[in-house]
């Protein structure tokens, strides 16, 4: 059948979400089906934020299945609607009163939240069925919002390439460097952390700079390495070299980096605040969770680099976890009604 | 240039006598998006009709005579639409049945619609979900289990906006009698008593049931105490105050039935107002289709603004 897959995106920017659309297409067309991403520049500021909203809802969509995933995409309308739900506009949500939002308790700023959550269940109900990314997207959904929906999981990029490999000298992580992935706190965990081990922090953002100068204010600049982007043979290589990873967002949705890790059949330090991760990394079993402070983080870090064997089974159990992830039982799913 | 006047739909009244209570209450509230009028064959042909029948046979006579769009309130008798077309062997041109529906309000044959007799215009309250209430009470400085009684015998009178803004930021709010409805817009997790439930025809799922004011304060501290609960009787109950307690929605369903439905009627929504200052920088004129249009595709069903 043909399929338009829809997404929003800010301009310049790429990162998970866009990865995520990038592969749900690849993995339509895969099964047989004739599939096309379409996307709508968006902005987050609460001024504009209903602009791409209303841009969705005016757009003539001509396919067999819309399946829309992130906000503000799925105002579009079709008769035959599914939301595969990435996110919404956290910053009204979760995040509010938080430094990611700009959603404050003025009235306009509440009103502004009360007329998006009373868009946001209309266009979501419309939609035959939602499914989230995650259970955390998923009770979301719920608290918000009212709404049941179903967790449908599905493997990260580079699933089918990401091998086991050698337990080294360092840990590794490959994020965007924004606020909310936290690089920061995880070079500053390396403080902590007895020499020789090391860290390798890929990815670039806004906090490029500011990673940089803690980097030289902290005397870490030999022990914490910052790549930049790196290419994806690099990427499966590092994940395979490394004897952990380390990841610690905030909240985050789904979280690519613990299921590549997994796949690599590495364990995973993160932090008890980290949202939908802590659905794979049970402490202890194929990772660790601590609070979010370097010394936390620090200390799981250093208990790994001094337990190899520890690392290593809970390293086996993690990919154990994430073997049968598969696009086919998704897309199943996303086609079904 | 000037642009066409835009065309305001007009809708005929036709009745022998007097034209029940229920009835003229919504016909008040369709007057804010169209002409309502008596019938006079001096004026031009109205876009719809809105006919009273107290018998089968003014149904057929109506059903005979009905050259445009027609909804019959029906009085007394009660019938299915498809008993009309059996009956009477005609095509029902009717596009809508009415019936004054008593407690339930439930759309009886899928061309038929009920009004409640306890339907009012709720229009200009919109729902506020529990999150959303914490924040204002929040910023109003207010106790974070600010509730409210509305109606019971020992309650306090403020004026009504002072009703009516409490019952929009409150946790939660002991309401009976004509405020009842009020609340259950607003989404205010209610506790009520059986009488005023059986009177609105409210589900189990909208509102928490008591006997005595015993119950009354037990019922709302574990309210309280349960945000699922909260959030679940927010949402049942606006949705069933806006799809059977609000003359608008009832109005504006009537009119999208009876082919009168137009967005932009009503007052401005958010969207139309940004629209209409897109269409306006492109020096697009008020009768241009593309208004109509574009106004359409961005609405939101019925009651989200």
């Amino acid at each position: 059948m043909d399929i338009v897959v829809c997404g929003a995106q800010v301009p310049f920017m790429r990162g998970g979400a866009e990865l995520h659309m990038d592969n749900l297409v690849a993995a339509l067309n895969a099964a047989g089906h004739r599939a096309d991403l379409v996307k709508i520049p968006t902005a987050w500021d609460r001024e504009r934020l209903l602009d791409s909203a209303l841009a969705w809802r005016l757009l003539p969509i001509d396919a067999d299945l819309v399946i829309a995933t992130n906000f503000p995409s799925y105002f579009v309308q079709h008769p035959r609607k599914v939301v595969w739900l990435f996110h919404q506009h956290r910053p009204a949500y979760d995040l509010v009163d938080t430094t990611w939002s700009d959603f404050g308790s003025d009235d306009a700023s509440l009103e502004a939240q009360r007329l998006l959550v009373d868009w946001d269940t209309t266009a979501l109900e419309e939609a035959r069925q939602v499914f989230t990314t995650s259970k955390l997207v998923a009770s979301r959904l719920e608290r918000f919002n009212g709404m049941a929906s179903e967790p449908l999981y599905h493997p990260p990029p580079l699933f089918d390439r990401l091998h086991e490999g050698p337990f080294g000298d360092y840990v590794c992580c490959a994020t965007r460097l924004e606020g909310n992935k936290r690089p920061l706190l995880l070079a500053n965990a390396m403080h902590y952390v007895e020499p020789p081990t090391q860290m390798v922090l890929a990815g670039k953002g806004h906090l490029d700079a500011e990673l940089r100068a803690l980097l030289v204010s902290r005397e870490l600049e030999d022990r914490v390495s910052t790549p930049g982007f790196v290419s994806d043979d690099d990427l499966v290589e590092l994940f395979a070299g490394a004897f952990a990873v380390v990841y610690a967002p905030i909240e985050e949705d789904y979280g690519y980096v613990t299921l590549q890790a997994f796949r690599a059949g590495k364990p995973v330090i993160t932090t008890e605040d980290s949202g939908g991760v802590l659905e794979w990394v049970e402490d202890g079993v194929t990772g660790l969770v601590t609070e979010n402070s370097p010394e936390a983080l620090g200390a799981a870090i250093e208990s790994l680099s001094n337990d190899r064997d520890l690392a290593r089974r809970m390293g086996a159990e993690a990919r154990d976890r994430v073997a049968t992830l598969s696009w086919g039982p998704v897309v199943d799913k996303l086609v079904a009604r | 240039m000037k642009a066409a006047p835009i065309h305001v739909p007009a809708i005929e009244i036709i009745a022998d006598g007097r034209i029940p209570d229920s009835l003229a209450r919504l016909l008040r509230v369709c007057a804010k998006w169209c002409h309502v009028r008596a019938g006079d064959p001096r004026l031009a042909v109205p876009d719809a009709k809105v006919a009273v029948a107290r018998s089968r046979t003014q149904v057929k006579r109506v059903l005979e005579n009905s050259d445009v769009p027609c909804a019959i309130w029906v009085v007394g008798e009660e019938f299915t639409v498809e008993e009309v077309e059996r009956e009477f062997s005609l095509p029902v041109l009717a596009r809508v049945l009415m019936f004054e529906s008593g407690a339930q309000t439930q759309i009886v044959g899928h061309r038929a619609l009920g009004v409640s007799p306890n339907a009012r215009f709720l229009g200009d309250h919109a729902c506020v979900p529990p999150f959303i209430r914490a924040r204002w009470r929040l910023r109003l400085g207010l106790d974070e289990n600010f509730t409210v009684r509305v109606g019971v015998p020992d309650a306090l009178k403020p004026a009504e906006g002072g009703f009516s803004a409490s019952l929009a930021v409150a946790a939660a709010a002991v309401v009976s009698g004509e405020w009842l409805p009020v609340a259950l817009m607003l989404g205010t997790p209610v506790v009520t008593d059986k009488a005023s439930v059986d009177a609105l025809g409210i589900p189990a799922e909208g509102v928490c049931v008591v006997s005595d004011q015993a119950s009354t304060d037990e019922a709302l501290n574990a309210l309280i105490e349960s945000p699922e609960r909260v959030a679940a009787l927010s949402r049942a109950a606006s949705r069933f105050a806006r799809e059977h307690l609000d003359l608008g929605y009832a109005a504006r369903n009537l009119m999208h039935r009876l082919g009168l439905a137009r967005p932009g009627l009503h007052v401005r929504p958010w969207h139309e107002t940004q629209l209409a200052n897109v269409l306006d920088a492109m020096n697009t004129p008020l009768t241009a289709p593309i208004r109509q249009r574009a106004l359409e595709l961005s609405s939101l069903p019925l009651g989200s603004y």
